[in-house]
């Protein structure tokens, strides 16, 4: 009897446990409601913005909701219409990737464009995030109540994509019941009840559940009940709007709250409100024939925020309550959030673009991973609906008009509305985004427009419909638009779009010198303001500057003021790396020039200089002793810039310019620094904000200090004849390099991609930490432009610089310099190594097209090339070493 | 020690962050004492020291005069006579090369005395730079610390 009673115990035991275990994860029931707009209810949606909830409609289960949980003010539908949505909040994808992009293939004719097809039923091989759930193991239940709208067919059934109870493959139409009048709008409590009869069965069973719950309405057809529609005919108890005036239509939005308020009450009278989570979103904006969707424009099927900007709040277990969150999420993220609430290990689907916001739910930091990419290649209806693609970037939005050609930025801060392109303004985002987008595409393979060659527009034929001379593909393809033209060359790299394009190269990323003519006269000529221009000559990349900020300055105290001055740098365009450091202090072995050397010059043109020419002063006998270098920043005067004058009003930096960035930059640990100037050896430099993995453009971003630390305990000195007291940072000399404290090396270098540097470089980091500003170089060339002293030689950056572009495998094989040359090349090319001893570590020499074909090949090492056979264009050179393989781009003229 | 004379006489002629600062390099030639005076120009120009002097009109001149009236080099107890030998401007520095009248024998002990751009601004820094036989040092003289003298 003991032993019998024993293992109950232990059963016992073992079966709360495992129950335990189940009731500890948690319950989600997401709500997707149908062409519910941003002000389609009376839930302010944006703290900053009254008109951003409805002026009629009434929905105080969701302003419940709201205090309840988290509201965020930019929340997107993946798409302006439905079905893609949907498709969307399944897969964790943009609706590029899945290529669902619309409900149908009814393609309007006389248009300028023939829109892109669309498959529109889900993909049966695509990972659901049902199905995901499914798959870990915790025994979750799941069903989809309401409409469906991913297809018809076996495959596409709710039932062949994770859930295990459903109304089978619903539509539109399964919410109808004929007339606006209904005891029950749109099925909207029976899908309530239902719904609560699921949860309450799993909660029984003592078993974590997942529902979607979509409700069909407020999509048309419009229904509602009697006693709400006479609500909304007396003014008094509803008070008709300005904007919404639609009373069966705000009846029927408020019908459907009063649904979700009793879901609601019936998962609290469960008592599992502190283990569920609840999610309210839209599948698109609200439809503009029912209600206004104002300040932002348009509605459902436009890709403006009005069709796209959705409601979006969440409750739910460590979701403050009466939260907001201004971050810009779309339901694709959906998938890893819930995934990650979950508390499963389990991988997702590899491809996802969704990421989790849990970060946003926890009131944590959060860093978007990448932009929110919207894709809509069709026409519709209104004739204002013309194919697009979007992305959203913070309060930035880039919207591609594939009709009109037209690419247009928005900042949607000050223009929700996005009536003000700003893409002239600020072409660094709006040449950033574009980008973006279109790598975006490429990458997924989206489906895309095409040109109709019977528009009276054109008058081209086959695959230059508008006889430009490009492939009219590849434009819509490469640069988003087709009216550029084939004489434009939008990366300002020397090459047009048709060089571009009979290159296979890229017509949005530099393939070779940017091209830029500057006036030096004028800009030395300019003794009062800022003049400073960047151009390329050869392999050189040229500054002239008259050293005036563009940002605030000063005070400095003492009695300086800003001179203008005449400076000129050059740098290597295409810099390469030495295993020799190259201090910025003292260099006196460089051609009797010795003074020093400037770090590098800022966009702007003011130099980063960081060193200061003052040593430890015996106070006996007012000897220098040179090796102990007082650190200018905790000597001098600097201003918010971290610049002061020195004493002929040259104005340079010591420290970060931490009010140019902050202010004027607007750099943020949100985005990736921009390039904040060039180093002495052509490398470029960048604020601490960057890539967390360093050759991963998509890992988030992370902000990195320095590899110095101040040492510890006393200095060596007697005070005399050398400095003594605590290491406190007075004198260059307290600081140490300490080799892997972060990712930047002893010169605040690493190497890894860039949003400037896709295929990787070597870049110096400015950080917060000391040495603020890097102390030495790293590169193979510093120019004599930089250095300081009297008879400092020439520029001699012309013949020092490599004359070919070196990817990121190049510069870390430091021990094998090369170069070829002439580039471009006619009839020979050579090859030439720096060492000799480098030819014993070839293993073989190829040369390849642009397409990849093979056009010369080498066993061993040879020092030339014959080209004379091969046709104009970019080929490749591979250099098969033991250590791997170094690949450079030449041209053939 | 030459070269750190060399170098110092390079690296200090371009008082690029030290504040205002002006470099005094004394070397030995031909039992003949230089000294190689640099000053970035413009700052020489804006202090405007000597209204008896043309400066813009003869700025070798007037530099020249100015350091003689205000600078004193006594080797072995003997105070040195400069005279101006050649003056250029290179890289926006105004240099100025003097050299001693008398030729100098051995160099047993050393006095300098510098009192150059104080009455102008006080927290100014004269580098001294000595390439002389055994003393190859750097100093820096301030306000108040305006003579070295090295037995």
């Amino acid at each position: 009897m003991h032993n019998i009673t024993s293992k109950l115990k232990i059963l016992f035991i073992v079966c709360m446990a495992f129950g335990q275990q189940l009731i500890a994860q948690p319950n989600f029931v997401l709500i997707v409601l149908d062409d519910m707009g941003w002000t389609g209810s009376s839930v302010q949606m944006d703290a900053n913005r009254s008109e951003s909830k409805s002026d009629f409609y009434l929905t105080p289960e969701l302003n419940q909701f709201a205090l309840d949980g988290m509201t965020f003010s930019q929340g997107y539908a993946p798409s302006p219409k439905c079905a893609p949505s949907r498709n969307s909040i399944m897969t964790g994808k943009s609706t590029a990737r899945n290529n669902f992009t619309n409900t149908d293939n009814n393609i309007n004719t006389g248009e300028i464009l023939i829109e892109a097809t669309s498959t529109t039923t889900i993909n049966s091989s695509e990972t659901t995030y049902v199905e995901w759930i499914k798959s870990i193991g915790m025994n979750y239940r799941t069903a989809h109540l309401g409409k469906w709208h991913l297809g018809r067919g076996t495959a596409s059934t709710p039932s062949n994509n994770g859930f295990d109870v459903n109304d089978g493959t619903t539509s539109n139409s399964d919410g109808n019941q004929g007339g606006t009048v209904q005891t029950d709008p749109k099925k909207i409590f029976d899908l309530t009840n239902r719904s609560i009869s699921f949860i309450q069965d799993a909660v029984n069973d003592n078993v974590p559940f997942l529902i979607q719950v979509s409700y069909y309405a407020v999509h048309s057809d419009i229904e509602a009940r009697q006693e709400t529609i006479d609500l909304y005919n007396n003014p008094l108890l509803r008070p008709m709007g300005s904007a919404h005036t639609y009373v069966e239509y705000a009846a029927m939005t408020e019908d459907t709250d009063a649904g979700i308020g009793e879901l609601l009450a019936g998962i609290s009278n469960l008592g599992i409100d502190s283990n569920t989570y609840v999610i309210v979103i839209s599948d698109n904006g609200g439809q503009i024939n029912f209600t206004d969707n104002t300040p932002l424009s348009f509605g459902k099927t436009f890709i403006t925020e009005g069709g796209i900007r959705v409601p979006f709040m969440v409750k739910g277990p460590n979701i403050t309550p009466n939260s907001r969150s201004d971050e810009a999420v779309v339901a694709y993220d959906l998938f890893p959030t819930i995934a990650e609430l979950t508390g499963s290990n389990n991988a997702l689907p590899s491809n996802i673009d969704g990421q989790s916001i849990v970060p946003l739910l926890k009131g944590e930091s959060f860093t978007r991973q990448k932009p929110l990419f919207f894709h809509s290649p069709h026409y519709d209806q209104n004739p204002n609906k013309v194919p697009r693609s979007a992305v959203v970037d913070g309060n930035y939005k880039l919207v591609a008009n594939y009709e009109t050609g037209i690419i247009s930025l928005y900042d949607l801060d000050s223009d929700i509305g996005e009536s003000s392109d700003v893409s002239g303004s600020n072409s660094a985002k709006a040449t950033e985004l574009t980008l973006i987008l279109r790598d975006h595409l490429k990458e997924v393979n989206a489906s895309m427009p095409t040109l109709d060659p019977t528009h009276v527009n054109f008058s081209g034929s086959g695959n230059d419909v508008d006889a430009d001379g490009l492939d009219d593909a590849w434009e819509l393809r490469e640069l988003l638009t087709h009216t550029q033209g084939p004489n434009s060359d939008p990366d300002n790299d020397g090459y047009s779009n048709l060089e571009e394009y009979n290159n296979n190269s890229d017509p949005l990323v530099t393939d070779g010198p940017v091209v830029e003519v500057c006036d030096k006269d004028a800009i030395f000529a300019n003794e009062s303001s800022h003049a400073v221009c960047y151009e390329v000559v050869d392999n050189v990349r040229k500054c002239y500057t008259n050293n005036f900020p563009n940002h605030t300055y000063g005070p400095f105290g003492g009695m300086n003021s800003i001179l203008a001055q005449d400076f000129e740098y050059s740098m290597c365009l295409y810099p390469e790396l030495t295993n020799t450091v190259t201090q910025i202090t003292e260099d006196p072995n460089s051609q009797s020039c010795g003074g020093g050397i400037i770090f590098g010059v800022s966009q702007e043109g003011i130099n980063y200089s960081p060193f200061a020419r003052i040593y430890f002063v015996n106070p006996n006998t007012q000897e220098e002793n040179i090796n102990f270098h007082v650190e200018a920043e905790d000597l001098l005067n600097m201003d918010l810039n971290g610049g002061h004058v020195n004493n002929v009003s040259r104005y340079h930096y010591h420290n970060i310019p931490n009010d140019y960035f902050n202010n004027d930059l607007n750099i943020t640990s949100a985005e990736h620094s921009p390039i904040l100037g060039y180093a002495a050896d052509g490398f470029p430099i960048y604020y601490k904000y960057l890539y967390t993995d360093a050759e991963d453009s998509e890992s988030g971003i992370s902000a990195f200090d320095s590899s110095h630390a101040m040492k510890q305990g006393n200095r060596p000195g007697d005070g005399i004849t050398a400095p003594n007291g605590a290491y406190d940072g007075s004198y260059v000399e307290d600081y140490e390099y300490i080799e892997n404290q972060s990712q930047l090396d002893e010169c605040g270098g690493r190497y890894g991609v860039t949003p400037e540097y896709p295929n990787g470089t070597y870049y110096y980091v400015l950080t917060d930490s000391w040495p603020y500003i890097p102390r030495c170089l790293k590169g193979k060339y510093v120019d004599n432009s930089f250095r300081i002293g009297l008879n400092c030689p020439d520029s001699t950056a012309g013949e020092d610089c490599s004359e070919v572009d070196l990817g990121i495998g190049d510069v870390r094989n430091t021990s094998l310099n090369m170069r070829f040359y002439p580039n471009p090349a006619s009839d020979v090319i050579y090859v030439e190594f720096e060492s000799e001893n480098s030819t014993s570590l070839i293993e073989g020499i190829h040369m390849y097209s642009v397409h990849g074909n093979l056009v010369f090949s080498s066993s061993q090492f040879i020092d030339s090339i014959q080209l004379s056979h091969l046709k104009p264009g970019i080929y490749f050179i591979q250099v098969d070493t033991i250590n791997g393989q170094i690949t450079k781009k030449i041209s053939i003229q | 020690m030459k070269i750190l004379g060399f170098i110092l006489s390079l690296v200090y002629l371009f008082a690029f962050h030290a504040g205002h600062t002006a470099e005094y390099t004394y070397s030995m030639e031909d039992k003949h004492i230089n000294l190689n005076f640099s000053i970035d120009k413009d700052e020489f120009l804006m202090f405007n020291l000597d209204n008896n002097c043309n400066t813009k009109a003869m700025i070798a001149f007037c530099a020249s005069r100015y350091l003689l009236s205000k600078s004193m080099l006594m080797v072995n107890g003997n105070e040195v006579k400069f005279e101006l030998d050649n003056s250029f401007v290179q890289e926006e520095h105004l240099v100025v090369n003097l050299r001693s009248v008398d030729t100098i024998g051995s160099v047993d002990n050393i006095e300098i005395y510098n009192h150059c751009f104080f009455e102008v601004y006080p927290n100014y820094r004269n580098r001294i730079i000595l390439d002389l036989e055994a003393y190859q040092r750097s100093y820096v003289l301030t306000q108040g610390k305006e003579s070295i003298f090295l037995p």
